[in-house]
């Protein structure tokens, strides 16, 4: 739901939007299509948000931004999220105004 | 009635009573006083006032010179009378002018004119100093002579013509009858033999100023007397008999006899004081009482007989005595019968309450609930209870479904013959191979079920079902079973109801039928069949709690505890049902006696729960809690007011809790808390989100809507998670451990493979994992799952060989997770692993058995659990859970 308020939110912005519903629909979003910046939960079926960045930066070799945002984000796993290859780390509640700030920002970048 | 055993005890003694007035109890009476009247200890005997010759059994032979020698020998002793029992053949006119008086006794009939009468020699005699008297054999009763006439026919006889010749008769004057004195016994009549007293045997102090009374002592010709007392020959002569009642009349000692109204006052009195006394004590003392108070009756009896020479009526005496006993155990009997009959009533009426409202055997709205919940539970087509008709032999529809009595084949209603009678014989379930229903519009397998309760069989329950609905028949069969005794008991309360009900309305035919009144035995089976069920499946939940349990009485003693106690206490070598709630108290906190014995008393006392900490080395921790609390009594459900209880509980309750378990619980709640804050906080954000959008002029009305949507929907599933959340938070520790409840299934995992990493790694087992770092909590009862996965583990570890790699995965999408186990051993053909899962349950090992149960726990869960195998490449295990968050 968060998912789709923000993707409204995006595309109010004038931003075209996928969404995918877990990390396996996401990876096929991405056999097909080339994307500007790629926003991820970490708590997602299938394929949680950890197991999707490794498999994007270390099998997929695409350098996409990501811009990964979860309630769970304490330090260490922003570190360790980092170290796996996220460009960004928003830990929830993000609010609005916030979240299209960072996106703005990783999409100038 | 109120005063039934008194009106009864008074009924009683004027029975008796009158028995003994009329003279009902004489032969029994006369016996008891034969008995008393042989029975004689060192008495002082009374001189006596009698001399018998015995003239033996001829005295007609006797010449008259010996005849005058004797009356001359007689005369010079100066004796008080001369009698003869039978006319002398002398002449007595000598004897008379020598001063000494004589009588003859002569029989009545010889007094009449028309006899030539021996007596005819003799007018000239009736002198002052002559007469004759009547003297005739005496009269029985019962065959026993204790009785002697004064008079006969009008005229006074032998004995009292005795008495007055000798001045003595006065004595009793007013007498018609006496009861002869026999105390003395037998030998106290002095007899002399006629020859003995020919030859000089007669000396003063026998003869002077005594009755000598001549007659045949041997009485061989004439049957003899019996009476209380006796000879040798068992019997007396009638001269020993006519001494014995002039002895009686001489010392003035006949046998009185008590007054008609002592008697009954006498009886009145014992029967009040026996009652009295009866009242206030134990059956067993009331007998030994009876027993004691009917010797000294005959103590009494014997005594007064020999010393007041009164004859206490002994027989209603003892009679009454007994049958007073008789009545007072008779009403201890009915009030313990009304007693038994309250309690069966309460109880019974209680039970009834408890299992069912009276409405539900009269409605058959109820009947249709059980029909469709039995429906749905089993999937049948169709189904119908019968009912047996008590006098006939044909069933009756109680409910039914998709069906009616009338689909069954009329010739097929009769429970006397098959397939009834079949189903009986096998006692559960029976597929029917012949049509019973009428034909349906799909295939079925047709079943009938006998209904049994109590032994008793109640009615038949049949059905159909389609013939590939279950896999397992075997278990489906079981599952009709156990449904069949629910329904079974259910059907015999409506039976009973329903005879209750015809009983109430046909009081008069019952009383015809001769089956008025309650029927106990039936009352008695129904209510301790179903307490013993309520008592079953208390203990089967006492059973099923988490912690160790044991409930004791107020006195101390074990009324139940679960397995998880006995097997704890059997860990420590202590026999829990030997020992008492002090002993177990002592044994496990090592306690001194007596400071145990205070806290059991403040717990039962002032109803206070105390907690003591035990230590059980064996269990591997460290420290555990008894807990002691008094269970105390419902308030609604208050005991008779006599009951022998002088306590406010009905018992103690002891529970040993495992705090690490706390703790346990404790991290799962937390952990459940915890995801629960990030679902709402991820709500919340939502909203607001939303909230925002809906402030932005950038927006279309589609996006307007589809936000206002969203909202919605997120505030619906914010709420519908909070209700949901209130029943995982709000429960204790036994709904966490042994409900199905979030749980973290990767930690499970990682807990079972840690413990049992020693063992894999033995067996050269490489476990590969592949876990999310991050999981919704699955559901599932915590420790089901953990014996489900280390059975699981147990089938991989044997089929594994070595260098065999055990996968283990765990994914997640909307609402469920994954996981699958996936082992490299050996393997088998798939159709052998289904036949174990689903084949003869019979032919199965102790493992796939569990692994059955574990089947049957995740289906409750609304997970699902596959195997698959294939030989040579390993066997893999499929588990689906649902997961929140």
């Amino acid at each position: 739901m968060l998912r789709e308020l923000f993707s409204i939110g995006l595309e109010s912005e004038g931003y075209e939007v996928s969404q995918a519903s877990n990390g396996i629909e996401g990876q096929r979003f991405l056999e097909d299509e080339e994307y500007d910046l790629i926003v991820l939960d970490l708590l997602m079926p299938l394929m949680d948000g950890m197991h999707f960045i490794k498999w994007l930066r270390k099998e997929k070799m695409l350098q996409t931004p990501v811009l990964i945002m979860s309630a769970m984000i304490n330090e260490e796993m922003k570190n360790k999220l980092m170290g796996f290859g996220a460009t960004d780390v928003a830990c929830k509640p993000v609010g609005l105004e916030v979240f299209l700030k960072k996106v703005r920002g990783l999409i100038t970048e | 009635m109120k005063y039934g055993a008194i009106i009864l005890a008074l009924f009683i003694a004027l029975f008796l009573w009158g028995g003994e007035v009329t003279g009902l109890f004489d032969a029994p009476n006369g016996w008891f006083y034969d008995r008393l009247v042989s029975v004689s200890f060192s008495e002082e005997v009374p001189k006596s006032n009698i001399l018998v010759v015995d003239t033996g059994h001829a005295p007609e032979v006797i010449r008259p010179s010996d005849w005058e020698k004797l009356l001359s020998e007689l005369g010079k002793h100066k004796p008080a009378l001369v009698a003869f029992t039978f006319v002398p053949p002398l002449d007595l006119k000598q004897s008379a002018k020598e001063g000494v008086p004589y009588l003859i006794g002569v029989a009545p009939e010889l007094q009449s004119p028309d006899y030539h009468s021996p007596l005819n020699g003799y007018d000239e005699l009736s002198t002052p100093r002559g007469h004759t008297s009547l003297l005739s054999r005496p009269k029985s009763k019962g065959g026993i002579y204790r009785f002697a006439d004064l008079y006969i026919n009008n005229q006074p006889g032998f004995s009292l013509a005795i008495a007055q010749m000798i001045g003595r008769g006065d004595m009793v004057a007013d007498v018609q009858r006496l009861r002869i004195n026999f105390n003395h016994g037998a030998d106290w009549l002095p007899v002399v033999s006629f020859q003995r007293a020919m030859t000089g045997g007669l000396i003063p102090e026998l003869v002077q100023d005594r009755v000598v009374l001549i007659g045949s002592v041997t009485h061989l010709n004439s049957p003899g007397l019996a009476t209380p007392v006796s000879r040798d020959s068992g019997t007396l002569s009638l001269t020993e008999f006519e001494g014995y009642t002039i002895e009686t009349l001489l010392h003035g000692n006949a046998i009185k006899e008590l007054p008609a109204i002592l008697i009954i006052l006498l009886l009145l009195s014992l029967s009040a004081v026996s009652l009295i006394a009866y009242q206030r004590m134990t059956m067993t003392m009331a007998w030994r009482l009876t027993f004691i108070v009917i010797l000294i009756f005959h103590i009494v009896a014997w005594v007064q007989l020999h010393w007041a020479t009164m004859w206490l009526p002994l027989l209603p005496l003892v009679l009454n005595q007994i049958l007073l006993l008789l009545l007072v155990v008779r009403y201890r009997q009915i009030g313990s019968e009304e007693a038994l009959h309250h309690v069966l009533s309460d109880a019974g009426s209680w039970v009834r309450g408890h299992l069912m409202p009276e409405d539900f055997y009269a409605s058959d709205q109820h009947w249709a609930q059980v029909a469709n919940l039995v429906d749905q539970s089993l999937d049948l087509q169709r189904l119908i209870f019968l009912e047996r008709i008590e006098g006939d032999h044909r069933v009756r529809e109680v409910n039914s479904l998709r069906c009616s009595i009338d689909t069954i084949d009329e010739r097929r209603r009769d429970y006397e013959r098959t397939p009834y009678s079949t189903a009986i014989e096998k006692g559960g379930p029976i597929r029917l191979s012949k049509q019973y229903l009428e034909p349906f519009s799909e295939p079925e397998q047709q079943y009938l079920v006998p209904l049994s309760y109590a032994g008793e069989i109640v009615g038949f329950w049949a059905f159909s079902v389609a013939p590939d609905r279950h896999d397992n028949l075997e278990e489906f069969e079981s599952v009709v079973k156990d449904f069949s005794v629910q329904i079974a008991e259910i059907l015999y309360h409506r039976s009973v109801w329903q005879a209750e009900q015809a009983a109430s309305s046909k009081p008069l035919m019952r009383y015809l039928d001769f089956r008025a009144g309650d029927d106990l035995n039936q009352r008695v089976i129904w209510t301790l069949n179903s307490l013993e069920r309520r008592w079953g499946m208390l203990e089967q939940v006492l059973g099923e709690l988490v912690t160790c349990t044991a409930l004791y009485d107020p006195f101390g003693s074990v009324l139940s505890a679960n397995k998880s106690m006995e097997q704890l206490s059997g860990n420590y070598d202590m026999s829990l049902y030997e020992m008492s709630a002090l002993d177990f108290l002592v044994k496990l906190t090592n306690m001194p006696v007596e400071l145990a014995r205070n806290m059991l008393s403040t717990v039962i006392f002032q109803k206070k729960e105390l907690q003591f900490p035990v230590s059980l080395e064996k269990e591997g921790k460290n420290t555990f809690l008894l807990s002691i609390r008094p269970v105390g009594r419902d308030e609604t459900h208050k005991l008779a007011v006599d009951e022998a209880t002088p306590f406010d509980i009905r018992g103690l309750l002891f529970e040993i809790i495992d705090p690490s378990e706390f703790s346990e619980i404790a991290g799962i709640k937390s952990q459940y808390m915890e995801r629960l804050l990030l679902q709402l906080r991820n709500d919340m954000e939502a909203v607001m989100t939303g909230v925002q959008l809906l402030s932005s002029d950038r927006m279309s009305v589609d996006q307007h809507q589809r936000t206002m949507e969203i909202i919605l929907d997120k505030v619906k599933n914010t709420n519908t998670r909070l209700i949901e959340a209130e029943g995982y938070i709000d429960v204790g520790m036994n709904e966490v451990m042994r409900s199905s409840y979030p749980i973290d299934t990767i930690s499970i995992v990682n807990t079972i493979l840690s413990r049992r990493g020693d063992e894999l790694n033995q067996k050269k087992i490489e476990v590969v994992k592949s876990f999310p770092d991050l999981l919704q909590l699955g559901l599932a009862k915590s420790d089901n799952l953990t014996a489900l996965l280390n059975n699981i583990l147990d089938i991989q570890i044997e089929d594994a060989g070595p260098d065999s790699q055990l996968y283990f995965s765990i994914t997640s999408e909307e609402g469920a997770q994954y996981m699958k186990i996936r082992g490299t051993g050996f393997g088998m053909p798939d159709e052998e692993l289904q036949r174990f899962l689903k084949g003869d349950v019979s032919m199965v090992s102790e493992q796939f058995k569990r692994l059955r149960k574990g089947i049957e726990h995740v289906s409750s869960w609304g997970g699902e659990l596959k195997m698959s195998s294939e030989l040579g490449k390993g066997i893999t295990f499929e588990l689906k859970l649902r997961s929140v968050f």
